[in-house]
């Protein structure tokens, strides 16, 4: 928690933790079509990522695809 | 049938029962001997081969043998490839992708891109519109809660009324179900029709909110635009 309670972004080192977890894993879509979670699909990757903060019990605010592009891989 | 063999003179019979005749000539071209290989079927009454055709058929036959078709690891190749076309294809065909068709009429403003809202907060975007004379909203709701989206003419905020030439208008709500991200199409006029005319003369403002805090999930928005 931060100031006034607001919830703080989490530390670089967790969203590239997070980004790299998330690019290696497969999602099934609601085809039952399954597809890799890749940096060009902005939803999937920030689904997966928040996803990541929920299962380590990492606490995050509001956040977006903007948020991650600085630390995608090259 | 026997190919490349010379039988000059004689007469054999293949396992198929087709009668087989070869024998020595001048060519006429060249004037050089030759052997004939003549076939007595009745269907391939006529068909007259050379050696030299029958062996150059041969080699051709030998070298199909020898081709490497299309072998299971190769369709393995074929199928990562295809899979990895569709992926591409399925994020641009999500909205998560931002796509821009340089000249076409038709493109595409992403106003939030994939945004894990995970509070009550009431967020704003712009958009200008004064140069577009038609579009219209996408939006993509992954979020376990449905977001509540309304528009307003610049400068006018949420809860601000405007007049729309025969009253005044506040808090048009429109409501994007949380529906595990179908997509959502939906016309400025569907809000509201007094926007219309707002909407198509100048920019205009999105506000977007949740009542209840998402905890999973992500929200997209964008404008598909013709000139």
């Amino acid at each position: 928690m931060g100031r006034k309670g607001e919830l703080i972004m989490p530390t670089a080192e967790q969203f590239k933790k997070a980004i790299n977890w998330s690019l290696q894993q497969e999602h099934t879509n609601m085809n039952k079509i399954k597809i890799m979670v890749t940096k060009e699909n902005h939803h999937l990757l920030v689904d997966y990522v928040s996803k990541f903060f929920n299962d380590n019990n990492i606490e995050y605010p509001t956040f977006s695809y903007a948020d991650l592009e600085s630390y995608l891989p090259q | 049938m026997a190919v490349g063999t010379t039988l000059a003179g004689n007469a054999n019979e293949t396992a198929d029962g087709i009668k087989v005749v070869s024998e020595q000539r001048a060519n006429p071209t060249s004037g050089e001997q030759e052997f004939i290989t003549k076939t007595k079927n009745e269907d391939l009454e006529g068909i007259v081969a050379t050696e030299t055709t029958l062996a150059g058929a041969k080699t051709t036959l030998d070298s199909i043998d020898g081709k490497d078709f299309a072998t299971q690891d190769t369709l393995n190749q074929v199928l990562t490839e295809l899979g990895n076309v569709k992926t591409k294809l399925d994020a641009l065909t999500d909205g998560s992708q931002k796509v821009s068709l340089n000249g076409s009429k038709v493109s595409e403003v992403t106003l939030v891109d994939a945004k894990a809202i995970r509070d009550t907060v009431g967020y704003t975007v712009g958009f200008d519109s004064s140069n577009y004379s038609d579009f219209y909203f996408y939006a993509k709701n992954t979020l376990d809660v449905d977001v509540e989206l309304q528009i307003h003419p610049k400068g006018a905020g949420s809860g601000h009324g405007y007049y729309d030439g025969t009253q005044f208008l506040k808090n048009v709500t429109i409501t994007i179900p949380a529906d595990g991200g179908y997509f959502n199409c939906f016309y400025p006029e569907m809000v509201s029709q007094g926007l219309k005319r707002v909407i198509r003369e100048g920019s205009f403002g999105l506000y977007y909110k949740c009542d209840v805090a998402p905890t999973t999930g992500t929200f997209s928005l964008w404008v598909e635009r013709g000139n």
